[in-house]
């Protein structure tokens, strides 16, 4: 039971990490990267490929680690920017206003398959920069590298308060999120905002993508699910909650665990159905505002 | 202004695909037709009438790929020695190779290709059970004796078994009888009485369970002490384990495939706990060593019909290999593409190029050395399995290699 709810709190802080991405985009531009997870799988195996390269070149581990993480978010954002320009920005005033969500697929099926032929079909391992070694309280036993994903999502977490709610850059993010117009007239570029905030969500998956990737194993369709599982994270804490995204993607990830020690055909049901309770009765997740529109 | 942006979106996206989707075809088609010229089987005698030719249908890129790989170049190998030697009446083989890309309706494709365009007089192939039901027809009807090194689905070589001649041949553990023989080392070897399941939700470890519970029904009358499951990219098998453990079993059976094998062993290790683990054969692919190392060497048993200890020609044969190939990268998918390669040489040495009298020969084959643990006579009328319980073995990893406990 407790190495269940332990391993549940690791899986769920790397769902907590991803749905910020679905956080930082949504109050922005009030659209979303539905192919979040595909970014996350170009971020794993980008990692991979980067990491291999520099630790044969036998640069200091953690060194190889922080260019790794380095290089990764500029690729990423880099991405990210270009699906802000492409597929959100000039379909989001179209008369169809949800034809971002399929732009946004569209372009991580084009990941996916690229993905395919850039690293081929097949199950790649992604040893830990930390070894695979186990150490053990009690009786729970926590690999090495999760407690590295622990640290980081709590790292990770902090910057990104820190720079929403104190930087002034990020009060720029949350002026365009409140009012485009009011903050345009105050010199913020709207525009600038949505691809910063794109940017940094993609940044966000490939961290990610690099912190899955040993648990999971890398392949080009790994993004699929836990992009799915993350973004259910972010509907049960509430889309305009960090915080509630983090409690969020933490319970969703332990109930997963305890739930599979009940029946392990259930697991992913019991996700989904956890959702749809949350949406049921709480529509607005269980951390959201409740927000009426005033006309 | 709106509209220029939509418009140009869309012709980046189109001029995307445009750019991508031929060159995935041309690289995934170009090498099939060009590949029978570049193939080491071919030898230098030319096209005339002293050569018959024999197909290879296999995967060579997709999910099964390595097993095709391995396939190929043990083939290759077969006919490379056959020629060496003579040929069959001055008749020297010419091997020819196309990948189906583990895909069902590439496989049909290519096996008619090979029957009606390229005329082989028996072929080797596949390495997906759902490729075989797809194409087996196809040789069956034309008269096109196979032999499948890889595909292990139960149903496939007992499809035609009603009908006269069966041309459908098998050189893999298949699946009823890796079941039949991991039970034959749990409870008449070991002595086991608690049994754990642990198998995936695709069809793959359904019908493994199904058989589990009904040999163990039928044969032992016993039951499964738990069964539980996981799915496809499951990151962690820690509660099943948890379930596993508490339920005290004596030994678990796993059944799934390679990647998931992986975090099965990688659970075991976390949650320090190591039961005694009877696995099907995917255990044995190399995939599961490559994603976790050591944590093979731990009491895990597979299903296996070669192991490169198991006899003087084994180990010579897997020598021979790397001397070749430089790396054997898929041990038993080598020896039983080399064992079916044979089986049809042999038969054509002894009945010619026709490929009825082939398909006799083959059925009627005694006497026959294979690498992989076939007997002198594998087959017989009603029996087109050539390994099946009395012949697998349970193998563990010890070291790193696959050898006999």
């Amino acid at each position: 039971m407790l190495q269940a709810v332990v391993s549940g709190f690791i899986l769920g802080s790397i769902y907590a990490i991803i749905a910020q991405g679905y956080y930082i985009t949504y109050v922005t531009t009030r659209t979303l990267n539905f192919g979040q997870g595909d970014f996350l799988m170009v971020g794993a195996l980008l990692g991979l490929t980067s990491l291999g390269a520099l630790m044969t070149s036998g640069i200091n581990v953690f060194l190889a680690l922080l260019l790794t993480l380095a290089v990764t978010c500029l690729v990423m954002g880099l991405l990210g920017w270009g699906l802000e320009r492409i597929a959100i920005r000039p379909l989001q005033n179209n008369f169809i206003s949800i034809s971002w969500i399929l732009s946004t697929v569209a372009v991580s099926m084009m990941f996916r398959n690229l993905a395919m032929l850039v690293w081929g079909r097949n199950v790649i391992p992604f040893p830990s920069p930390f070894g695979s070694g186990v150490l053990r309280f009690g009786g729970v036993g926590i690999a090495k590298h999760e407690i590295f994903i622990a640290v980081c999502a709590l790292v990770i977490m902090g910057c990104l308060f820190i720079f929403l709610k104190k930087s002034l850059l990020g009060k720029a993010l949350a002026a365009v999120a409140c009012n485009p117009e009011a903050a345009a007239l105050m010199g913020i570029n709207p525009r600038a905002m949505a691809i910063l905030a794109f940017a940094l969500s993609s940044a966000l998956a490939g961290i990610g993508g690099i912190l899955v990737g040993p648990i999971t194993n890398t392949a080009f369709f790994m993004g699929a699910t836990l992009g799915l599982k993350a973004f259910a994270a972010a509907i049960i804490g509430g889309l305009d909650n960090p915080v509630g995204i983090l409690i969020g993607g933490l319970l969703l990830g332990v109930l997963e665990q305890v739930f599979a020690l009940g029946s392990s055909a259930y697991k992913d049901a019991s996700a989904f159905v956890l959702i749809l309770i949350v949406l049921i009765f709480m529509p607005q997740g269980l951390f959201g505002k409740k927000v009426k529109e005033k006309f | 202004m709106k509209a220029k942006w939509l418009l140009s979106a869309v012709l980046l996206c189109s001029m995307g695909f445009a750019g991508c989707a031929p060159k995935v075809d041309q690289q995934t088609s170009a090498p099939a037709p060009a590949n029978p010229a570049s193939e080491p089987g071919q030898t230098s005698s030319g096209g005339d009438a002293g050569e018959f030719k024999i197909g290879l249908a296999i995967s060579l890129s997709g999910g099964t790929a390595k097993f095709g790989e391995a396939v190929k170049r043990a083939a290759a190998m077969a006919v490379d020695e056959f020629n060496e030697a003579g040929g069959a009446n001055g008749q020297k083989a010419k091997l020819i190779v196309y990948d189906d890309e583990a895909k069902p309706e590439k496989s049909v494709e290519i096996v008619q290709r090979l029957i009606n365009q390229d005329k082989v007089v028996a072929f080797i192939g596949p390495a997906n059970s759902g490729n075989g039901k797809a194409h087996i027809k196809y040789p069956q009807e034309a008269g096109i004796p196979e032999v499948i090194p890889v595909a292990t689905g139960t149903g496939i070589t007992t499809q035609y078994a009603d009908q006269e001649k069966n041309y459908i041949f098998r050189v893999a553990p298949y699946d009823r009888g890796q079941v039949e023989t991991m039970l034959k080392f749990i409870v008449e070897e070991k002595k086991y009485a608690k049994i754990g399941l642990l198998h995936d939700t695709t069809g793959y470890g359904q019908g493994g369970k199904a058989d589990v519970e009904d040999v163990l029904k039928t044969k032992y009358n016993m039951q499964l002490t738990i069964a539980e499951s996981f799915q496809v990219n499951d990151t962690s098998m820690e509660s099943q384990l948890t379930k596993m453990r508490e339920a005290n079993v004596d030994v678990v059976i796993f059944y799934g495939l390679a990647p998931e094998a992986a975090q099965y062993l990688k659970s075991r290790e976390k949650l320090n706990y190591f039961p005694v683990t009877v696995a099907s054969w995917a255990m044995g692919d190399p995939t599961v060593k490559e994603l976790v190392g050591d944590l093979v060497n731990k009491d895990v048993y597979m299903v296996q019909s070669f192991t490169v200890d198991q006899s003087p020609e084994a180990a010579a044969f897997h020598e021979k290999v790397k001397a070749k190939y430089g790396d054997d990268i898929f041990p038993i998918a080598s020896a039983q593409g080399y064992d079916c390669a044979n089986l049809i040489l042999e038969a054509v040495k002894k009945a010619g190029t026709d490929p009825k009298a082939i398909r006799d020969a083959i059925e009627n084959t005694d006497g026959f050395r294979g690498i992989t643990a076939i007997d002198a006579k594998p087959f017989t009328k009603e029996n087109h399995e050539a390994l099946n319980s009395d012949n697998m073995f349970l193998a563990t990893y010890k070291d790193g290699l696959i050898v006999k406990p």
